[in-house]
């Protein structure tokens, strides 16, 4: 029986000076897991103080300087919704859209943390890409993750269609491979 | 590949099976107290820090706890750890709430006090961790300020030693933009230190008292504008500001400090003097005057001669600066003064020019060029011709200064340079000071040099220089590199953009072919139809900007800066939330300078956010504030 989860990891230490100045990357660390029939991902993005700070500005719907809990939630779940939107999950010709799975989690280090699931429907051979790294590239982090029993064994890989570009990847897709026991 | 493709690609095949990670499911108190322990067990990695840093307030919250003078190693990390995670109090009060609310409640909360206390008490340890100066002033400010105020009258070694190098420690923190909360407190117990016995006996605390009102009154290293000035004096406590010079209690510390018999506490007291250009220019320019009537020291005399750019346009400064200049044989006073009066209107400037050449050595020719404009006298004008007809070799310097000239009568040397120098780098400069000299002779240069020219680099900058004057010589090699889809992309999208300054059938088809392509090519070609007025363009581009990167976006409103078209995208623009959008769109809107823009430009300075953003230190944000506000960078 397999009780691992398998999952790849890489840290990809590209400076942020890779880009002009005035661009502000956004690094992303991508978390898979299996649980039942979903793949859940746990989808964290870090920015810069500076666009954290200017952010606000987009949280902000009265203009008083404040962001109020209501402005918050409002926000963030509008912008989990917008991307999910951007990532894909397909099989063959079979798309598997990606829900919100949970609230998001901010925090100290300016990282926001989305909580994202799709159905496999029995799907075992996945490419994933993340459409919102196209706009916003920067440096990529795929977290390994503790075993945990009975999960299926989950193996990613680079795809040959991953983009690269000024020293850090600029779309992100990934080939998923999901084994289960019969 | 990429190092992040080829991590993938290796990694990708391998077994990772069991290897913890993503562990955010540990709590911080844990994480924290694995931390110490690893350190008691001589087994620490900083690593481990670094990760447990991330923490952010709570982590200060619990390394606080373990802090303990009988295990100084331990101390060492744990307060490296609190400088790391507490660097977060720099950030906005609202930003905390939202991404660090336990950074919050220590920072913003009488409740945090317990923290300060904690943390603060290790102020009396008989030996204080490494650097942890940085740890008082981020993690305890509150503590520190009432810590250093008991010692106003302790002129012991160690007590002045440890208050200076606080001072000193808040003043770096705010001369980079950190300090949102307490600038005023600070400036507050300065003027409190300055009546103590502890300064009077000790040189580094009055020099260090007196860059804290440098720094924390106004000027800032890293955004040293004019605007930005205004701005930071504005939140100066009214009673710290005083209602006029006399009862000003900081500018009183800084005349008294004029006339101390140190020279470095002199030197120190005329870069403070320089923060009150805004409030009390008459008093502060008078008061640098007198002192220089009877300055005799080198080390004085050359900050004077600084502090005279904080006085712009006033000639009593320009006056003062060629009578220093001219009574001056140190090379470092007379390069001050050049360095000065580089964005003056002094109405000396040829004079002191005329003095440079006169002494040139040691430097002080190369600074003097540095300040020439296209205003010059005729005298300086001739001098430096005259010396670019004897000189040899390539003077970047000389170059830059030919350029800003901009007169005919420099190609002689400049074609030397283009044609003889080795190097690349300097070869573009030339290239880029042949944009300013009008002329058929200079297209010709560059045209012949054009051909020529192997340097990848030198190539693009004259394929740029040609585009923008408009040479219509250049157009076949333009359309050729804008069809050559082989070619580099910057190459390409620098001879698709230059296209845009031709119009005519050829250039418009080609163009509006390569706009119904995808990438690069269709960015920059629907960009030079803007610019040609295609009727086409418009909806196009508002489509490219919408599906674009914010550098793609940020590209598109800074072009139409430089070619003045006003666009709605450029006001679409302003109201981003994205930095680089932001900075392109204040950009265009300030090139394009109408009266609906100065509008929303104030609209934009406005925006609590924004003005959040200008009072920090980040990068890029002085050239923000430049174009929101038309500062000096």
């Amino acid at each position: 029986m397999r009780k691992v989860l398998l999952i790849l990891s890489c840290v990809a230490s590209i400076a942020a000076y890779a880009h002009e100045s005035p661009i502000d990357h956004v690094d992303r660390r991508l978390h898979f897991s299996v649980k039942g029939n979903d793949l859940v991902l746990q989808y964290s993005l870090r920015q810069t103080p500076r666009a954290a700070l200017l952010e606000m500005r987009a949280m902000d719907e009265n203009r008083d300087g404040r962001i109020s809990l209501m402005e918050r939630k409002q926000y963030f779940e509008a912008r989990s919704r917008r991307l999910a939107g951007l990532l894909r999950l397909v099989e063959r010709n079979k798309t598997m859209p990606f829900e919100v799975a949970g609230k998001v989690v901010l925090r100290p280090d300016f990282s926001q943390e989305f909580l994202f699931s799709a159905h496999l429907d029995g799907a075992e051979n996945l490419e994933f890409t993340d459409g919102f790294s196209r706009r916003y590239p920067g440096v990529l982090v795929l977290e390994k993750s503790n075993s945990v029993p009975k999960s299926p064994l989950l193996t990613i890989r680079e795809s040959p269609k991953m983009l690269n570009k000024r020293g850090h990847v600029d779309l992100t897709v990934l080939e998923i491979n999901i084994k289960r026991d019969k | 590949m990429t190092r992040v493709l080829q991590s993938l690609a290796l990694l990708g095949c391998l077994p990772l099976a069991g290897v913890s990670a993503f562990d955010d499911s540990a709590s911080t108190s844990d994480l924290v107290h694995r931390l110490a322990e690893s350190v008691d067990k001589g087994a620490y990695a900083p690593s481990e820090l670094r990760k447990v840093a991330e923490r952010g307030g709570v982590a200060v919250r619990v390394a606080a706890d373990l802090l303990d003078e009988s295990k100084p190693e331990r101390a060492s990390v744990l307060c490296q750890l609190i400088a790391r995670a507490s660097r977060n109090r720099n950030a906005h009060e609202e930003l905390l709430k939202l991404y660090d609310p336990a950074a919050h409640e220590t920072f913003y909360t009488e409740k945090g006090m317990a923290t300060e206390r904690k943390i603060g008490a290790v102020l009396d340890w008989k030996e204080w961790p490494p650097l942890f100066q940085a740890v008082a002033i981020r993690a305890c400010p509150r503590f520190t300020r009432a810590w250093i105020l008991k010692r106003t009258s302790d002129s012991s070694d160690q007590s002045v030693s440890r208050a200076a190098s606080l001072i000193e420690e808040w003043s770096r923190w705010i001369s980079f933009g950190n300090e949102r909360q307490h600038r005023g407190t600070f400036l507050a117990m300065l003027v409190s230190m300055a009546e103590g016995e502890a300064m009077k006996a000790s040189i580094r605390l009055s020099t260090s008292i007196l860059a804290g009102i440098e720094h924390a009154h106004g000027f800032s290293p890293c955004c040293g504008s004019s605007g930005w000035l205004e701005r930071r004096t504005r939140k100066v406590p009214e009673e710290l500001r005083g209602k006029s010079a006399e009862t000003c209690p900081l500018l009183g510390i800084v005349r008294k400090a004029l006339s101390d018999g140190s020279p470095l506490v002199r030197a120190q007291a005329c870069r403070a003097i320089a923060s009150f250009s805004v409030t009390f220019p008459n008093e502060a320019l008078e008061l640098l005057l007198k002192l220089l009537e009877l300055e005799k020291e080198d080390v004085v005399r050359a900050r004077i001669g600084s502090s005279l750019a904080s006085f712009p346009q006033d000639q009593r400064a320009g006056a003062a600066a060629l009578k220093l200049f001219s009574g001056s044989d140190n090379a470092i006073v007379r390069r001050e003064i050049l360095y000065a009066m580089a964005k003056t209107k002094w109405q000396t400037r040829d004079a002191i020019m005329k003095e440079a050449f006169r002494s040139p050595d040691e430097g002080v020719a190369g600074v003097a060029m540095s300040s020439v404009t296209k205003e010059v006298g005729p005298e300086i004008r001739d001098r430096i011709l005259s010396i670019s007809k004897g000189f040899k070799d390539t003077s970047p310097d000389l170059v830059d200064a030919l350029g800003r000239l901009g007169d005919p009568r420099a190609l002689p040397y400049l074609r030397r340079c283009l044609v003889d120098e080795k190097r690349a780098v300097l070869r573009a400069k030339v290239a880029m000071a042949l944009e300013g000299i009008e002329g058929g002779d200079t297209d010709k240069l560059i045209e012949e040099h054009f051909i020529r020219e192997s340097n990848r680099d030198v190539r693009l900058q004259l394929i740029r220089v040609a585009s923008r004057r408009r040479m219509q010589g250049v157009v076949p090699t333009l359309l050729d590199l804008a069809s050559d889809h082989e070619a580099a992309d910057d190459f390409r999208a620098e001879a698709i953009w230059g296209l845009g300054n031709f119009p005519g059938n050829r250039v418009e088809s080609l163009l509006l072919n390569l706009s119904m392509s995808r990438g690069l090519s269709a960015l920059y070609s629907t960009l030079a139809l803007t610019k040609l007025g295609n009727p086409y363009a418009s909806a196009a581009l508002e489509q490219l900007f919408l599906a674009g990167s914010p550098s793609e976006r940020m590209i598109i409103l800074a072009l139409l800066g430089e070619a003045r078209k006003d666009h709605p995208l450029v006001q679409r623009g302003l109201n981003s939330s994205e930095f680089a959008v932001l900075l392109g769109a204040a950009k265009a809107a300030r090139q394009l300078g109408s009266e609906k823009y100065r509008r929303s430009l104030a609209k934009v300075s406005g925006d609590p956010h924004v003005k959040a953003l200008l009072e920090t230190g980040m990068r890029d944000v002085p050239t923000l504030a430049f174009y929101l506000r038309e500062e000096k960078l």
